[in-house]
């Protein structure tokens, strides 16, 4: 499916230089059609107020059917968020990235959500289990199966 | 510099905003977005329906299936029982790929001479300088929500039109398709004779030592160990009765059970089971799609078994193998466009922070005119998560 991923990922590519990023998102980095670089900043009020994150995408050639795998980059230059679905280590609990993923959604509208999901935290601390994930934590987050924390997001 | 932008949009990206916004050419971008597959964003391919209504490309929506069974726009229980072909579907699609070329330079001339008669022509250099927000503001009093998210495709879809580069240029390039199996630029008349020729030229060796060889037997013909001819393959597959393969429970069968299977649709054999069955699942996929175009527009079995290589050549080899000649060429072309796009991409992000939000592919699709696709992703979310 390498083409088929190469081609959706064009697309996408030529929808964000045709229409921008929505606020708060911008492409930073994008050298081929494997690992994209994106920010990720809330505006607005909020408890992330002036603190911008850096995502990871990572592609597969299996790609939109199989999900990309996404986690916050942490280096040192970006950190975390935190917040109780995000761990440490950068890797998201979220169901839209595991089994809740549809071919339908994109890049861009994977951002949207995880903006929306910091937008809306009102409790800034880590997952509960964070240290004894982190310790053991595969390096690539689809490796993990997450059970998706059972409150709002 | 926008050139070079230009060029790998219009020849290897086709897409609804090709078209000018509703604003200027009423219906146009929705007709073609219309006619699009929100799995891959290509026009519907052997297009299929689940019972929902929602319609994909056959091989998009059965590949999806075989990962879970739900229609991926509105996430109603599905599976391959429910696939309807959608044949009118598939007859406005071959119209329309038909009449696109035309359209759209039509659309064009039409924004031209709109714009002649008007305002002075934009210089390309200028491309994103030129976004005024008094007339954004403007026309998204006129039109709904999304359309000010479009709006801003317009302007570069009008600087695009006015630069040097004559209309005629772009649609002469436009006869040239990419190859699916060797993504070489291909003209749109000899595609199906230059992938009959199993691409003309050799290819690279990307692909494992033995199972490469053995692709080689089936396309040779060495291990037709079958019965059945090529020629008499080919008819069956053009057949309009031809039936569907079974979906099968890998699970339950022996490795052996599933080599058999496979030397009985001509594949080769190597590999561990996991291969076997990635290798079989695929083929079934294939074969089934295939079926669900009509019968002139069906591939031959012979095509089918080079995608199937591509496919499995792209699986063991991450996404750089699909390049099957001219590697460094490529990549260097690709690189460059990037690094190019990436450069335009962010000065106008941050020149632009007024923007509300952007179109996820399924709004367009699922939810035209109601909620905001920021609210529809969220729901998604929150829903998913309480389980
Ligand atoms: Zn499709
Ligand atoms: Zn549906
Ligand atoms: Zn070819």
């Amino acid at each position: 499916m390498a083409a088929v991923s190469t081609r959706r990922l064009q697309k996408e590519l030529a929808d964000i230089k045709n229409h921008g990023t929505p606020t708060g998102i911008t492409l930073l980095k994008a050298d081929d059609f494997e690992t994209w670089y994106l920010t990720l900043e809330v505006l607005g009020e909020s408890l992330y107020k002036g603190e911008v994150f850096a995502l990871k995408f990572r592609f597969e050639p299996g790609y939109p059917i199989s999900s990309p795998a996404v986690q916050f980059v942490v280096d040192d230059k970006f950190r975390a968020p935190l917040h109780p679905h995000v761990y440490s280590n950068g890797h998201i609990c979220a169901s839209i990235l595991g089994t809740e993923w549809s071919p339908v959604l994109s890049v861009i509208s994977v951002c949207i959500t995880l903006q929306s999901m910091l937008a809306s935290c009102k409790d800034k601390k880590r997952p509960p289990d964070n240290d004894r994930y982190v310790a053991h934590a595969p390096e690539n987050p689809k490796k993990t199966q997450f059970v998706y924390h059972d409150d709002e997001v | 510099m926008n050139g070079a932008i230009d060029s790998l949009l219009t020849l290897e990206v086709q897409d609804p905003t090709d078209f000018p916004p509703s604003s200027e050419t009423p219906g146009l971008r929705e007709l073609d977005d219309a006619l699009r597959c929100s799995i891959c964003g290509e026009l519907y391919s052997a297009p299929v329906s689940l019972s929902c209504g929602h319609t994909f490309c056959s091989l998009c929506l059965r590949d999806n299936l075989s990962h879970k069974q739900e229609c991926p726009t509105c996430r109603q229980a599905a599976s391959e029982s429910q696939i309807r072909k959608n044949i009118m579907m598939e007859d406005a699609v071959k119209a329309w790929n038909c009449a696109r070329p035309l359209v759209l330079r039509w659309s064009k001339e039409e924004v031209s001479r709109k714009s002649r008669s008007s305002t002075p022509p934009r210089s390309s250099s200028a491309i994103f300088a030129h976004r005024s927000p008094k007339k954004k503001r403007k026309i998204s009093h006129e039109d709904s929500d999304s359309d000010v998210v479009e709006l801003v495709g317009s302007q570069l879809q009008k600087s695009r039109m006015n630069s040097n580069k004559p209309a005629s240029a772009t649609m002469q390039s436009k006869d040239l398709v990419d190859c699916p199996l060797c993504q070489k630029k291909v003209p749109m008349k000899s595609i199906n004779q230059h992938i009959d020729a199993q691409c003309r030229s050799p290819t690279s060796s990307t692909s494992k030592g033995k199972q490469k060889s053995d692709w080689q037997k089936v396309f040779n013909g060495e291990s037709s160990t079958s019965n059945r001819s090529k020629g008499k393959e080919k008819a069956r597959a053009e057949l309009e009765d031809a039936e569907p393969l079974p979906k099968v429970s890998y699970s339950v069968l022996s490795e052996k059970r599933i080599r058999e299977m496979l030397r009985d649709h001509n594949l080769p054999t190597t590999g561990d089971k996991e291969t076997l069955i990635f290798r079989h699942s695929r083929w079934v996929n294939l074969y089934n799609a295939n079926l669900d175009g009509s019968p002139e527009l069906r591939k031959s079995l012979e095509r089918l078994r080079q995608e199937l290589k591509k496919i499995e050549n792209s699986r063991s080899n991450g996404t750089k193998s699909q390049i099957v000649s001219d590697v460094n060429a490529y990549q260097k072309a690709n690189k460059t466009a990037f690094e190019t796009l990436v450069e335009a991409a962010r000065p106008k992000n941050t020149s632009n922070k007024t923007r509300s939000t952007s179109v996820a592919p399924n709004s367009s699709e699922t939810e035209k005119s109601s909620s905001p696709p920021v609210v529809e992703v969220v729901e998604v979310l929150t829903v998913s998560a309480g389980e």
